[in-house]
């Protein structure tokens, strides 16, 4: 039968994996393979994708995928047994093998031990594991750095570099996270990169204690590198507490490299980390073994196929600089950087072919299904001989009582929409609103001192002018904004960190599938409510080019918090008794126009379907307060920085150019400045949606810089003015439409740049501008 | 104009210069948010530069 056929609760045994290419690839490096047990959880409240336990961890799979996957319903083995039986070799001393250890080196010989890296050489460890295994949490307790930590598969989408604490030579590279080193999505193939190119001195392994098998996948690909390597054993707290624990000495004596558990969050072992790191990084010392495959499993098949290869390619690999180990497996999965490294003749190619076919009839597995086998077989005798298995853990009960409601067939939706309802009410109408009217009352206070101040020192007409009207006027305006954007990334940051975000796109995959997106694409539409840079970045998670492409000129429609200043300005101005309705309408709006841009963009641009949806859900987690209030003083101090540099400047330059004409005599009428004559050039086109005012025209430029500038600059021009009596309703909204949909700032834009290149980025530029004239100009035809 | 509107417009003037000064040279090397006020010239945007 079909593992889509499967019942909920119901368990099988895979029996083959169809499919092909990197998804298939991917599965296998997920743990999918033959004679594996499954069980399926649930489906997803439209009924695909899946959830499914394999492996002691959650994966979700789409119905398409799992129609490809056979299984056997109802076996009760996990793993199989045979293999299970082979002793393992030992290559330490397992009573305490000492790796990584003052005192102990991997060789005898006493060159190794003699020449250690010179002092004061500079010494790079890249930080490499799963996804959400840790690796962020432990980099900032090994550098003292603020990086965010998320609970979502793929928080970190590129590497980021500090230095050990006390240890300045001592550089550590935080990698996003990976499954295996077959690249699957561009986050995956930046890792690899790193590991292959940059030559690294060493590498820190993070694994998961409570998902060892699946991380130790990684950790075997990484060992055959043949770079000298420490695995660090995350999470050990809360694997005891469950009743599990490792058998450290053992394990490290069956891997061949130094195993040091530790606590990344509660910062327990990391000390005894760094001395293991920095002692196989000066002494250069490798893993004592790179070879998992055994002559005795199922009759050395593997073995003698992956042996035999490493002698073909041997001359190949050293020219290439790649160990012929890591090499031997690659081309038996089929890896074509590595074959294009390696340049084998046709001769060398065709009896690799001969090799590989002989291995399958032999093996009875094709041959990236056999090398993922003789990978998770070796694991498996491992974990059965150094490893207690915990009982269910508290954290995964927990997130199952959870998952009822909130992924639950009939809950999961009215779930969602009361959450996100929740997020927006209490940012814009309740907590956010009453730290905004706190900030202002401050803020107007400072302001009326300092004019006073000002008049009381005779202070010239212009530079008093330059102070209240230029300055405070424009950064005033736009610093009271704080306390809601501040709020709003609060809610954003619990969502991602308590680990919702990712059922989010478990919930959302079938709905987003019909506009050509990927259920993991909603994450960064989500973080897009809270900046369009983050969200540019974090579509790095996706793995198929065109639903990365695709997410990305969508992110632009969904209103990001330095637009909320536009909205409440104008909403309290004009429609002071329904600025909640106005402000979640725009929000509405951006939606709805981002979906028919999806449709349209579907059918044209990005035909074919989005990528496979094969996601690990993480366990629930209480995100740790240092970690949220980190997060949210970032966010304050990004913002203040914006305000007290872009938009300071900014509001420098409009009150220039407004208060001077082109012979720098000081105007007594705005409508006479350098200003006024400029943006005029620019109004008709603004004629047809009632918004021909040169100020309003100037707003919209400045706010390209950055959008918070749109009101320092209206502030600034209009001065005291009342809006309400030269504009109307309609065209106000007409403009809130325009402001929610025209171009992104130019951080935004420059990430796009960098994300797709200068013709993509100047492409949503001209469509966003295009589509906001289109819509504000339908507001007014309509209202 | 008075001197101390001449020291407050100078004060102002050195301030601007040296916020623009600085906001080029970050959009420079770093082309991502350029709000943060690290010099490095690592590729990261702000919300993921080690100097931030």
């Amino acid at each position: 039968m079909k593992l889509s056929e499967l019942k909920i609760g119901q368990s099988a045994r895979i029996e083959s994996v169809g499919g092909e290419g990197a998804l298939r690839q991917h599965l296998l490096d997920m743990g999918v393979i033959p004679g594996c047990e499954v069980t399926l959880i649930k489906f997803a409240p439209m009924g695909d994708p899946m959830e499914l336990r394999i492996r002691g961890y959650e994966l979700t799979l789409r119905l398409a995928e799992a129609k490809e996957i056979e299984v056997t319903e109802g076996a009760g083995q996990s793993s199989d047994t045979e293999s299970q039986r082979i002793e393992p070799v030992i290559v330490g001393q397992q009573e305490h093998p000492g790796l990584g250890e003052g005192g102990h080196y991997h060789e005898e010989s006493a060159d190794a031990h003699t020449q250690p890296l010179p002092a004061g050489q500079r010494i790079t460890f890249a930080l490499a594991g799963n996804q959400n295994c840790g690796k962020t949490t432990l980099f900032n307790q090994l550098t003292g750095a603020n990086q965010h930590v998320g609970n979502f598969p793929g928080v970190t989408v590129e590497h980021k570099y500090g230095s050990i604490k006390g240890y300045p030579e001592v550089q550590v590279i935080d990698l996003p996270g990976i499954y295996s080193l077959s690249p699957y999505t561009s986050e995956e193939v930046v890792s690899r990169r790193y590991i292959l190119d940059e030559h690294p001195t060493a590498i820190i392994n993070i694994v998961d204690a409570t998902n060892i098998e699946r991380n130790l996948y990684l950790t075997l690909q990484l060992m055959e590198l043949g770079v000298p390597m420490v695995v660090a054993l995350n999470m050990m707290d809360e694997l005891k507490a469950n009743g599990g624990t490792v058998r450290i000495n053992r394990m490290e004596a069956l891997l061949g490299v130094p195993v040091v558990p530790i606590s990344a969050m509660k910062n327990e072992g990391v000390d005894e980390l760094i001395e293991h790191a920095l002692h196989i990084a000066r002494y250069q010392e490798r893993p004592l073994r790179q070879d998992f495959c055994h002559p005795d499993d199922h009759g050395g098949a593997v073995h003698r196929c992956l042996h035999a290869i490493m002698h073909l390619t041997e001359d190949h690999c050293q020219q290439a600089g790649i160990p012929s180990r890591f090499a031997a497996c690659k081309l038996v999965e089929g890896d074509a950087m590595v074959e294009k490294a390696l340049n084998l003749t046709q001769n060398e190619r065709e009896t690799l072919e001969h090799i590989l076919c002989q291995m399958e009839e032999e093996r009875g597995l094709d041959r990236q299904a056999a090398i993922a086998d003789m990978r998770f077989s070796f694991i498996e005798r491992v974990t059965s001989r150094a490893v207690v298995k915990p009982q269910e853990s508290r954290e995964h009960r927990r997130s199952q009582r959870i998952d009822r409601i909130l992924t639950g067939r009939w809950t999961a939706l009215p779930s969602f929409i009361v959450i996100m309802g929740l997020v927006f009410y209490l940012t814009f109408s309740t907590v956010g609103v009453w730290l905004q009217d706190l900030f202002q009352a401050g803020i107007d206070w400072f302001t009326e001192v300092s004019d006073q101040a000002l008049t009381r020192w005779d202070i010239a007409p212009t530079v008093h002018s330059l102070i209240i009207d230029g300055i405070y006027n424009g950064v005033g305006t736009v610093l009271v904004f704080l306390p809601l954007i501040v709020c709003l990334f609060f809610f954003l940051s619990m969502l991602e960190d308590t680990g919702y975000m990712a059922r989010i796109a478990f919930v959302m995959d079938k709905l987003l599938r019909r506009l050509g997106l990927s259920g993991r694409s909603i994450v960064p539409l989500l973080v897009g409510f809270g900046c369009s840079v983050p969200s540019v970045m974090a579509s790095r998670t996706l793995p198929s080019e065109r639903d990365r492409r695709m997410t990305i000129l969508l992110t632009p429609f969904m209103s990001c918090t330095a637009k909320i200043p536009i909205y409440a300005f104008f909403a309290a101005a004009f429609f002071p008794r329904y600025a909640g309705l106005v402000m979640a309408s725009l929000y509405a709006i951006g939606i709805v126009v981002g979906i028919v841009v999806a449709l349209v963009l579907k059918r044209t641009l990005f035909r074919g379907e989005p990528v496979p949806f094969v996601m690990e859900l993480p366990n629930y987690r209480l995100p740790l307060a240092k970690n949220v209030l980190r997060l949210l003083w970032d966010k304050a101090r990004d913002f203040l920085q914006r305000a007290f540099t872009v938009i300071f400047l900014a509001s420098i330059v409009v009150w220039f150019l407004q208060t001077f004409d082109f012979h720098m005599q000081m105007v007594s009428d705005a409508h006479d400045s350098m200003l006024a004559q400029v943006a005029g050039l620019i109004a008709p086109l603004f004629q047809p949606l009632g918004l021909g005012d040169w100020r309003i025209v100037t707003a919209l430029v400045s706010g390209f810089m950055a959008k918070e500038t749109v009101v320092s600059t209206l502030g600034a021009l209009f001065g005291e003015v009342a809006l309400t009596t030269i504009f109307t309703p309609v065209a106000i909204f007409a403009l809130l439409v325009f402001c929610l949909l025209y171009t992104p700032c130019v951080a935004a834009i420059a990430t796009i740049r960098r994300e797709l290149g200068g013709r993509w980025a100047a492409f949503v530029v001209v469509l966003q501008c295009l589509i906001a004239w289109l819509c504000a100009f339908a507001v007014t035809l309509l209202c | 104009m008075n001197l101390q509107s001449i020291l407050l417009l100078a004060i102002v003037a050195i301030v601007f210069l040296f916020v623009g000064y600085r906001y080029v040279k970050r959009q420079r090397n770093n082309p991502g948010c350029g709000n943060c006020n690290c010099d490095c010239s690592c590729s990261s945007t702000c919300h993921n530069c080690p100097g931030c």
